[in-house]
């Protein structure tokens, strides 16, 4: 056909369209190659140039809507098949019900896809429209008026006597529905088939404005998918959390959001992933999690049996839903204190249980019951240990089962904290500081750098535990006293890196105490060397001379007052009585002091130091029949140099009665009590003989020098009961905490005055709170006792009550 | 071209190698037949110029299947289809003597046109630009030779700029008015046919150049005698929706008053109602469109 010019030329429309009409039938049965793409374009632009736009639009939606009714519709309802409803049990296998879905799902794709097909290809001739009239008269293009035509016509066609589902698209949903809940029950389905099904409802929307949401995927198929899901999984849930046990379920859960996830990148959408992953995540985790974690087999038993990839599984379950994983936390917290409440009550059974008190162990043997540990120090060390042990349990789940999560970590630690500061186990700083005590005395004998390292640290790790860092710094200037005062620590290096971790640990403010400690060691060794000198240039020829060494201690940085027996009453200590030798030396060396810092006065604590005394003892008949002389070094406490010296005044046979002693050496009771059961008691000690002989020394007591003793050794260590650190008795302790109160209740009247010093006026609200603050590294205060000392410090006029204040107020005078 | 110039080869760029490729016909996979002349084209340069040729060419209409698919645009204007196709290979089509912008952006001593043309004999070759490349080879201009490669090596930019120069000429067309070298026909017709085709085969660039080439030339030559028939071409080969041309011819009635009185114009309003119509509302001072 030719039209010759377009002048005035009238186009036959009616003809026109009838041949554009029956190529568009030759392209949808399949027979576009015998048509001319340029002559049906021409016809198009043709009748749109004459304004025939709208008419040749209307037509083409006409045709299309006939064709898909007429030609299209009725080969889709002859795949709807009694078989398709799951509803119809009747007489259809399982078998015959896949195929006729599958049949009725190919079909409606077929359609679908030839549908897109043709439209495509009438699109491209009705190019000039679209640009044309269609941009002109804001009309959806023709491709996309006729998608939605295939919606109506075809997936909105009733379906008449049915199961009842009402329409196509209903019946495709449930179909595929069906087929879904067949894959999960476990068999394999065609996956393609509905992909291509979905990707049809992907491509179709419900009304023009064509936005995603408003896809039939989204609309229609999606929330009835999230629904029966939804259904689905809560009854899984139910059934897997009666049936199975906590490891099982975890893994089962897994499962199913791995298979719900790939389900949606093979079968249906990925638009639908993170929707059904909340469904799944809803029902088999949030919903259960508390059950969950506690069921027989949950985290509890997880924990106790270290099933390290159940509770991973958990803490991934828990994530998932749970950003804080709070049921997790609760059941690991729980757990925690549980276990570490048992290591401290095993302690205190432990220091109770055989309950020979304290006491007991002084009866009669002096150098052995140093050796042997005291029932309460192995309490203190198995505890230490056990808390380690229990740490290293923790951490390796964390760090393997809960990929090292912080909140996790902040969890446990609180957990640590919470059974270590127990108000029921008050013993956690006494414990660590004796284990680091009985280490740096014994333990790290023979050990390697990095080994005495583990220990330092673990030592810190627990340190970090403790709240109550100033009764720690209480036992541990105890311990350290006596180490260092004894000559007990095996290497004054490991003594100072220690110092130096708690440095780096707490801060250079708990430490300084204890750096004044080894400083005063370090001055008293220059000053004995330097006394020594002195001596030697008086030129002082006494052969006899006594050798002295000396510590001096200043005397607020050292605990002098818990290295007596514990008696309190006696803090006002009465000066011993010296031999003239000794006293001699004594004066001597206060001079020599004066002479480097006057102004200071020197208190010399006899009850805290030691002496060697070389004795010598007579030609007597010996029990293995030997008659020599024998001589021996003996290494015993001062009051014991004091007490023996006597005897050398007295001729051989001659004795004295306890009295006696004490009147001639001032020693305190106590004091004399267990140099005299060390010196005539213990049997590898007895230099002297006691009258009557028994363990007990009473005040009637006789005491001899025993002619007849016999040592297997030369140098002789006579031991003083008590000298070793060790856990307190419970007096003692009550003592401690006592002290520890005073001293803290200082500490807390300097914070406050420090903050009203700054803020001048203070709620009683804002003060406590502040005092809180200020004080939170050393210690944790009760706030009654803040308000104690807020109360005293008005009674001594630094503060004052505002009058007439809403709140509780205060004031600082200046 | 027989033995063209291997010294060329350094010179290739993207538009030359372009119009080769319409010269020599090569890895041609489309023909276009158009009255007596067939085009030896390449889809993969047509296709992704035109909705049009593309539609034809991804469809399986009739000739489909055949290794070289043959388009039938014999009902269109053999002119405007020329134009088209060489529109498609160079990006214009008419082109104005070459010197014209070379002059402007080249240091090369401008050489008369036609003088060279004659000379090569290339006279009979419509193509401008194959005369300049042509020119190129002329042996007195070697020693200019690195300034026109750089210019070649740029020309692809010049042909976008060249077109975005037109559009900046839009604005103030009849002030712009340089002496025409081409002057013995303004080609309003041809360049209204152009822009039809362009419209109806959905060449958008092209719709766009034959555009500022009819209103760039219809301020020069309004008194032509194709003016006329030009009108009644551009308001009867569109919708009236589309404003291209339209536009520029009513602003030039509305510049020219006496246009309207001319005798040829009769006819042409009596046949053409659009035109008349809108020159009736413009008369009386109302919107046209």
């Amino acid at each position: 056909m030719s039209i010759q010019g377009l002048h005035g030329d009238e186009v036959d429309f009616e003809n026109t369209w009838a041949q554009i009409a029956s190529a568009f039938r030759e392209i949808h049965t399949k027979n576009a190659s015998k048509l001319s793409y340029e002559e049906l374009y021409r016809h198009c632009y043709r009748v749109v140039l004459k304004k025939k736009g709208e008419e040749l639009y209307k037509r083409v939606q006409n045709f299309e809507h006939e064709w898909l009714s007429n030609e299209v519709r009725s080969s889709i309802l002859l795949l709807v098949t009694p078989q398709l409803s799951s509803h119809d049990m009747v007489a259809t296998t399982a078998t015959e019900q896949r195929t006729a879905r599958e049949k009725f799902m190919k079909g409606l794709n077929a359609a679908w896809r030839d549908h897109q097909t043709c439209m495509a290809m009438l699109a491209d001739v009705l190019m000039y429209m679209d640009r044309v009239y269609c941009t002109d008269h804001r009309q959806i293009s023709i491709y996309t008026a006729a998608m939605f035509l295939f919606r109506d016509d075809i997936l909105c066609a009733p379906i008449t006597g049915g199961g009842g589902t009402g329409h196509v698209l209903g019946l495709l949903n449930q179909v595929i529905l069906d087929q879904i809940q067949m894959e999960r029950a476990g068999d394999v389905i065609d996956k393609y088939i509905i992909k291509s099904s979905v990707y049809m409802l992907e491509h179709l929307y419900e009304d023009e404005s064509e936005s995603e949401d408003k896809r039939l995927y989204v609309r229609s198929f999606e929330v009835q998918y999230l629904d029966t899901s939804r259904e689905f999984y809560k009854r899984e849930a139910e059934l897997m959390l009666r049936d199975s046990d906590a490891g099982a379920y975890c893994r089962h859960t897994t499962r199913r959001i791995y298979e719900e996830e790939d389900r949606c990148k093979s079968t249906l959408s990925e638009i639908t992933m993170p929707k059904i992953k909340k469904v799944v995540e809803d029902e088999l985790i949030k919903n259960r999690i508390e059950e969950l974690v506690g069921m027989e087999s949950g985290v509890r038993f997880m924990i106790d049996n270290d099933r390290m990839d159940e509770l991973n599984l958990i803490f991934d379950l828990n994530s998932r839903v749970d950003d804080k994983k709070s049921e997790l936390t609760k059941a690991l917290q729980k757990r925690v204190v549980e276990m570490g409440t048992d290591v401290n009550s095993a302690a205190i059974a432990a220091s109770q249980a055989p309950a020979p008190a304290p006491e007991a162990s002084e009866k009669g043997k002096g150098a052995p019951a140093e050796r042997t540990l005291n029932q309460q120090t192995v309490a203190a060390l198995k505890w230490v240990e056990e808390v380690l042990q229990l740490k290293d349990k923790f951490d390796r789940i964390w760090r393997e089962s809960f990929e090292s999560d912080h909140p996790l970590q902040t969890a446990l630690t609180q957990s640590f904290s919470d059974f270590i500061n127990s108000p029921t186990f008050p013993r956690s700083s006494e414990y660590i500081s004796l284990f680091i005590d009985e280490n740096m005395k014994k333990g790290i004998k023979g050990k390697t750098e990095s080994e005495i390292d583990m220990v330092l640290e673990k030592a810190i790790v627990l340190l970090r535990y403790i709240q109550d860092k100033d009764l720690f710094e209480r036992y541990y200037k105890k311990h350290l006293c006596r180490r260092l005062l004894m000559n007990k620590s095996i290497s004054n290096d490991v003594e100072k890196q220690m110092i130096s971790r708690m440095k780096m640990e707490l801060g250079n403010n708990f430490t300084l105490k204890l750096e004044a400690m080894f400083k005063d060691m370090t001055i008293s060794e220059e000053l004995t060397a330097g006394f020594k000198t002195h001596v030697h240039q008086l030129g002082d020829p006494d052969p006899k001379r006594i050798e002295l060494s000396i510590n001096v201690l200043t005397s607020m940085t050292w605990p002098l007052e818990s290295m007596g027996n514990g008696d309190s009453e006696d803090t006002k200590r009465p000066q011993c009585i010296f031999p003239t030798a000794v006293d001699r030396i004594k004066q001597g060396f206060e001079k020599y002091y004066n002479t480097k810092h006057s102004g200071r006065q020197l208190t010399w604590l006899a009850n805290m130091g030691s002496a060697d005394i070389k004795a010598t003892f007579p030609k007597v008949p010996q029990k293995d029949g030997s008659f020599k002389e024998r001589r021996h070094e003996l290494n015993v406490s001062t009051y014991g140099m004091v007490i023996l010296l006597l005897f050398n005044d007295l001729s051989a046979g001659e004795s004295m009665t306890f009295e006696e002693i004490q009147a001639r050496t001032n020693i305190p009771n106590s004091d004399l009590i267990r140099n005299l059961q060390s010196l005539a008691v213990a049997p590898k000690t007895r230099i002297l003989l006691k009258e009557p002989m028994s363990k007990d020394v009473k005040p009637t007591d006789r005491f001899f020098f025993n002619e007849g003793f016999q040592g297997k050794f030369i140098r002789i260590k006579v031991g003083v009961v008590s000298s070793g650190n060790k856990v307190e008795s419970d007096r003692e302790r009550r003592e401690t905490e006592k002290k520890n109160d005073d001293s803290r209740a200082f500490c807390i009247e300097a914070a406050v005055v420090r903050i009203m010093k700054q803020r001048k006026e203070l709620s009683h609200q804002q003060l406590v709170a502040e005092t809180l603050t200020q004080l939170q590294g050393q210690f944790k205060p009760e706030v009654p006792m803040i308000k104690k000392r807020i109360e005293s410090l008005i009674e001594r006029e630094y503060l004052e009550r505002i009058e007439g204040a809403k709140v509780d107020s205060y004031r600082y005078l200046a | 071209m027989p033995g063209f110039p291997s010294m060329m080869d350094s010179n290739i760029t993207l538009t030359s190698s372009l119009a080769t490729l319409l010269e020599n016909g090569k890895y041609s996979d489309l023909t276009v037949v158009a009255g007596l002349k067939r085009y030896i084209l390449h889809r993969a340069i047509v296709c992704s110029q035109s909705d049009f040729f593309d539609g034809a060419c991804r469809n399986p209409f009739k000739d489909a299947q055949s290794p070289i698919r043959t388009i039938d645009l014999t009902e269109d204007d053999p002119e405007a289809v020329e134009h088209m196709v060489h529109y498609f290979y160079h990006q214009d089509y008419l082109e104005r003597p070459k010197s014209r912008r070379n002059s402007h952006r080249s240091l090369r001593k401008p050489s008369p046109p036609r003088q060279r043309a004659r000379k090569l004999n290339f006279s009979t070759i419509e193509d401008p630009l194959l005369a300049t490349m042509a020119g190129l080879q002329d042996p007195l201009t070697p020693p200019d030779e690195q300034t026109n490669q750089v210019e070649m090596a740029g020309s692809a930019k010049y042909l976008d700029s060249a077109i975005m120069d037109q559009v900046d000429e839009d604005s103030d067309e009849s002030e712009h008015a340089e002496p025409n070298h081409d002057d013995e026909s303004p080609h309003l017709i041809i360049h209204a046919k152009v822009y039809a085709i362009a419209e109806k085969y959905g060449i958008a660039g092209l719709k766009a150049l034959s555009r500022k080439k009819f209103a760039h030339q219809v301020g020069l030559h309004h008194n032509s005698m194709e003016f006329p028939e030009a009108c009644q071409e551009a308001y009867e080969t569109t919708v009236d929706s589309d404003r291209g041309l339209r536009d520029v011819i009513i602003q030039i009635f509305r510049s020219h008053p006496d246009l309207t009185q001319r005798k040829e114009m009769d006819a042409v309003l009596r046949e053409t109602p659009g035109l008349a119509f809108e020159l009736y509302k413009m008369d009386r001072g109302l919107p046209v469109f």
